[in-house]
């Protein structure tokens, strides 16, 4: 950054630009980077934290985290790829309001998100009541948990690739269209490649965002070690028991691992995928 | 321009919504603003005291503070509500409290234990655990040993939640009569279906029927005795909550901090928790 500031590529009038930005953009970062630094040096500091890494209580819940964000990120895909390309592309009544409504999750708190998934789903919940007379419950149950991060982290995924499909030329797809192909192959030859660093970057989005999910499932879910109690739950559930701060920082630093390292191969793979790494 | 005007528009939005909480706050102001009356004590006390208190007292904490601040109109009383266990994790991380208001003795032995108390607790409130259902009782649970059932579905606090600990206290001292059971123990902890954050997230799970027992306070019980029917636990097997607050060390507001807990541990403290349904210290 400050050889850029050093070797401003146009004039003066830009460089003055960026010397003035540049103090809060350093703050900025700094606001950051500083808990986070925090957060690994008391944990490198706490030996208790070491001994809680390995117990099951984290490893229950890793697995359980990265089991149900990854369905959730699946069924996110299956339904969100339509979505985005037919918002994209088709004009139809209500094409306004539903684009609304997709965006609704993201503003909307995740407690929110909680209560309304329990009030249709829950026990007896508007489709809930149905489904517990048919056997079926979802409250308390791993599926409540996928449920939970699909209302909240979807969005993320349809937002990103609804983008990416309008940024594409229609050209490509007309000329794949005038040669023979049909619609289908064109979509998945032509279309879904154009969109792919879109494609990556909302399934990146998505599935942190299903990682992190708490106030959804701590309302929707319950919260059952092996069961419904992914990581962010885990963590409040030790910050608030005799582990205390030792545990909620041991688990703090792995979820905090695995969303840097899942930020990064998207990063890389969206250079290697338009050609550069950068 | 059109820039300009874009980030005018977004100028106005926040405008808008400082206008609406401000709105809001001074909604709220009229509680703080002293009214003029002659002061009881020989000074008057003021400022500001942060309750941490243990989410069972939620209500009757509330009345206890409207009755203090009218006594001590300089004084405004601010609440911190959760698990005893989660309010004696965030004062060990130094979080600014004047009052730790515990619903067991082990959460504010983790405070004392750190010197955190200046002094020693007072014990100001007693209370007894109670089975709660969803008032259509769908499951039938008439008494503790129904809590075993197979297809029940159970939930409790986390166990280092003082409700969640003697929750468990009593299922183990009910496996330990000839009656239940060391059987009883395993068939009612599969039932769980949730450890929750608090003892109102338990009445909540009871309240909205999604599931089928769990155990409270006889207090929780009666703040929302229209959405939920007590069964009772038998007294022989029942753990008696014990309720102490203290000062703690770091306030920056002793006086008007030790006239709070003198209030709750006296006589219109004491009235107001009897009415809730707690038992008084003595």
């Amino acid at each position: 950054m400050a050889d850029r500031v050093a070797a401003p590529r146009a004039g003066r009038r830009a460089w003055s630009l960026e010397a003035l930005f540049l103090s809060p953009t350093l703050l900025f970062a700094a606001f950051i980077l500083v808990p986070l630094v925090a957060l690994a040096v008391r944990g490198w500091q706490d030996g208790e934290v070491a001994e809680r890494l390995a117990s099951p209580f984290v490893l229950h819940a890793l697995r359980l985290s990265i089991v149900t964000s990854t369905l959730s990120l699946a069924l996110a895909l299956i339904f969100g790829v339509p979505a985005a390309y037919l918002l994209a592309r088709s004009r139809f009544p209500g094409h306004r309001l539903l684009t609304i409504l997709v965006e609704l999750p993201m503003v909307l708190p995740p407690t929110v998100a909680g209560v309304a998934l329990l009030v249709a789903f829950g026990r007896r919940g508007a489709i809930g009541s149905t489904l517990s007379s048919m056997g079926l419950e979802l409250s308390f149950t791993t599926a409540a948990v996928v449920l939970a991060q699909l209302f909240v982290s979807a969005p993320f995924l349809v937002r990103s690739l609804q983008a990416g499909f309008e940024a594409i030329d229609p050209t490509y797809e007309d000329v794949s269209r005038t040669l023979g192909v049909s619609d289908w192959r064109t979509f998945w030859r032509v279309t879904l490649p154009l969109a792919w660093p879109s494609l990556l970057s909302g399934a990146v989005l998505c599935w942190t965002r299903a990682l992190s999910e708490l106030g959804a499932t701590l309302i929707f879910a319950g919260n059952f070690e092996g069961r419904t109690q992914t990581m962010p739950l885990a963590i409040i559930t030790a910050f608030e028991s005799r582990a205390g701060l030792s545990g909620a920082i041991a688990l703090s630093l792995v979820l905090l691992a695995v969303a840097f390292l899942l930020l990064v191969l998207a990063r890389v793979s969206r250079g290697r995928s338009r050609g550069d790494v950068s | 321009m059109r820039h300009r005007s874009k980030f005018g528009q977004l100028l106005a939005m926040l405008a808008v919504v400082t206008a609406v909480a401000v709105a809001c706050g001074g909604s709220a102001e009229p509680t703080a603003s002293p009214t003029p009356t002659a002061p009881t004590a020989s000074a008057p006390l003021t400022g500001k005291i942060s309750v941490f208190a243990a989410s069972s007292l939620t209500e009757v904490f509330k009345t206890i503070a409207a009755d203090f601040q009218k006594a001590n109109p300089g004084v405004t009383v601010e609440f911190n509500f959760a698990a005893s266990s989660a309010l004696a994790t965030q004062i060990d991380q130094a979080a600014p409290a004047d009052i730790f208001a515990s619903a067991d003795t082990a959460n504010m032995t983790k405070v004392t234990d750190k010197s955190q108390i200046d002094g020693t607790p007072v014990t100001f409130a007693r209370n007894l655990p109670v089975i709660v259902v969803p008032a259509n009782n769908k499951a039938g649970i008439v008494g503790p040993r129904d809590l075993s059932k197979a297809g029940v579905k159970l939930v409790l606090a986390a166990p280092d939640v003082p409700i969640g600990n003697y929750a468990r206290q009593i299922i183990d001292r009910l496996a330990a009569t000839p009656e239940y059971g060391a059987a009883y123990k395993d068939a009612t902890l599969k039932n769980l279906v949730s450890n929750e954050q608090n003892v109102r997230a338990v009445l909540a799970k009871i309240e909205l029927g999604e599931a089928d027992a769990g155990i409270v306070y006889k207090t929780d019980a009666l703040v929302s005795k229209e959405k939920v029917k007590t069964v009772v636990i038998p007294d022989a097997a029942n753990v008696i909550a014990t309720y102490p607050i203290g000062v703690l060390k770091t306030t920056k507001n002793k006086n008007a901090a030790v006239a709070f807990m003198e209030f709750v541990t006296g006589p219109q403290g004491q009235a107001a928790l009897k009415a809730a349904g707690f038992d008084t210290a003595s």
